[in-house]
């Protein structure tokens, strides 16, 4: 699962939401995985620094789901790295797991006003 | 061999997929930590902790199949493990393996004049049948023809003939030392290694495989044949082996190696046994027209029942050459009406 190190007091995500959150990423511009950690560091104020022994299992799982597909390419600094980019299947994925996501929030929340 | 071929391509695909991700991974963060101050060695020292080490990677690998499990399960995937190739080519590797591990001391050949092992000293006379006395086993102790000489059985001796040392020679040393003559054994470390009572045994089971095999077809003929035939090969090949470890590696007390022994000679046996079932039991699961591995087993009547309703199980040839019934009572293959068909019209 993606970690955040203890002294700059992050969060753990729940499983199954890397998913989410790398399909919502690739959903604006393909990228390669470095940049889809960063792109997730940046938009999380830091707070969520995905671990490469998480993502690329998750890229891998999503490509074979086709959910993403990927192509070699070259990266800014002209090196050699592999693009990911959304599917037609991956954009209903997301829709889906958006939709799933804010009912999650909902559920918790009720839970917890009402608790 | 291609479904094999094919599992083999995709796992090391896959491996050196994560392995190019990884450094990729790796070279960014260090041009980034470069970019903010830091120094080559300092950012890739601390890009590999921001990595983590080769657990995260194994954890990694085992996540998308990348591990020996996931080459298994793309083996399973691709049908390789019921491949026909599959049983012929582990043997083969097995021989060759215990081929390069034995060396050619298995076949060394003997020469006709010089002693080339141990000799085994026996006496004729003195109180106790065969026994070499103590004066006699001290007078053996300084000879030059023979090293080592040690008690056998606590009443024999034994020795091991020094290079280029004749059976005559050691003759003549012994009675000059001892002042008579005794008996004397040639004995090779290796003998035990002697392949024949092996290959008779495999003699045996190949009269029994033959009888078993007599209605099968030209494939299965052709094919049970050589894979029972590098069965064999790697029996006798094993056990040839064997005894040459067994003869550096025995132990001291000659009761302890003798229920070693016979303990080693039933694994021995139970080994051939495996060999057996597991040619037979493949073999049987095979369509005997393409050697196909049969497939969807289906199961039908009662098992309690012996008359009426015998439970029954079917597999069927991928290709549609037959169905194979098995039951309590017999195994049998039908080949399917077409095929039947086919056969007609080519005669």
């Amino acid at each position: 699962m993606a970690k955040e190190s203890e002294n700059t007091g992050g969060i753990e995500l729940l499983q199954g939401t890397l998913d989410l959150l790398v399909l919502r990423v690739l959903l604006s511009e393909p990228q390669h995985g470095y940049g889809i950690a960063q792109r997730l560091a940046e938009f999380s104020d830091r707070l969520l620094q995905v671990d490469e022994g998480s993502l690329y299992p998750c890229l891998y799982r999503m490509e074979k789901k086709g959910w993403i597909r990927s192509e070699a390419g070259l990266s800014e600094n002209n090196r050699r790295a592999r693009f990911y980019s959304l599917t037609g299947d991956g954009k209903r994925q997301l829709e889906t797991e958006q939709e799933s996501w804010r009912q999650l929030q909902l559920v918790v929340a009720r839970v917890l006003r009402r608790a | 061999m291609s479904r094999l071929r094919d599992a083999v391509r995709e796992w090391l695909e896959l491996r050196r997929r994560v392995r190019e991700e990884r450094e990729f991974h790796f070279e960014r963060i260090v041009e980034d930590l470069i970019a903010l101050g830091a120094s080559r060695r300092e950012a890739r020292r601390n890009a590999r902790r921001r990595l983590g080490g080769r657990r995260n990677l194994r954890l990694g690998l085992r996540e998308i199949g990348g591990n020996v499990w996931g080459l298994v399960r793309l083996l399973r995937a691709n049908r390789a493990l019921a491949s026909a190739w599959l049983q012929p080519g582990v043997l083969t590797i097995l021989c060759i393996f215990i081929l390069l591990a034995g060396g050619t001391r298995m076949f060394r050949a003997r020469g006709p004049e010089v002693v080339q092992g141990g000799v085994l000293f026996l006496a004729d006379h003195g109180p106790y049948p065969r026994a070499v006395s103590d004066a006699d086993f001290d007078a053996l102790q300084g000879m030059h023809t023979v090293i080592r000489v040690e008690r056998e059985r606590n009443i024999l001796a034994r020795a091991e003939a020094a290079p280029g040392a004749t059976m005559e020679a050691i003759h003549a040393e012994v009675r000059t030392r001892t002042g008579h003559d005794l008996r004397i054994k040639e004995f090779d470390p290796g003998d035990n290694a002697s392949p024949i009572p092996v290959a008779a045994l495999w003699v045996v089971i190949s009269c029994w495989a033959g009888y078993w095999l007599r209605r099968a077809g030209t494939h299965s003929l052709v094919y049970g044949s050589s894979v029972l035939a590098l069965h064999a090969l790697l029996s006798v090949l094993a056990w040839m082996y064997g005894n040459q470890l067994w003869e550096r590696l025995k132990p001291e007390s000659n009761i302890v190696a003798d229920v070693v022994y016979g303990a080693l000679m039933a694994a021995f046996l139970v080994a051939a046994a495996a060999q057996v079932y597991v040619w037979r039991r493949d073999l049987l699961r095979r369509c005997p027209q393409c050697l196909e591995r049969l497939v969807l087993p289906l199961s039908a009547g009662d098992p309690n029942s012996f008359v009426l309703n015998p439970a029954t199980t079917e597999s069927i040839c991928a290709q549609g050459h037959g169905v194979l019934v098995e039951s309590r009572l017999s195994t049998r293959f039908r080949p399917s009406a077409a095929t039947i068909e086919s056969l007609f019209r080519s005669l």
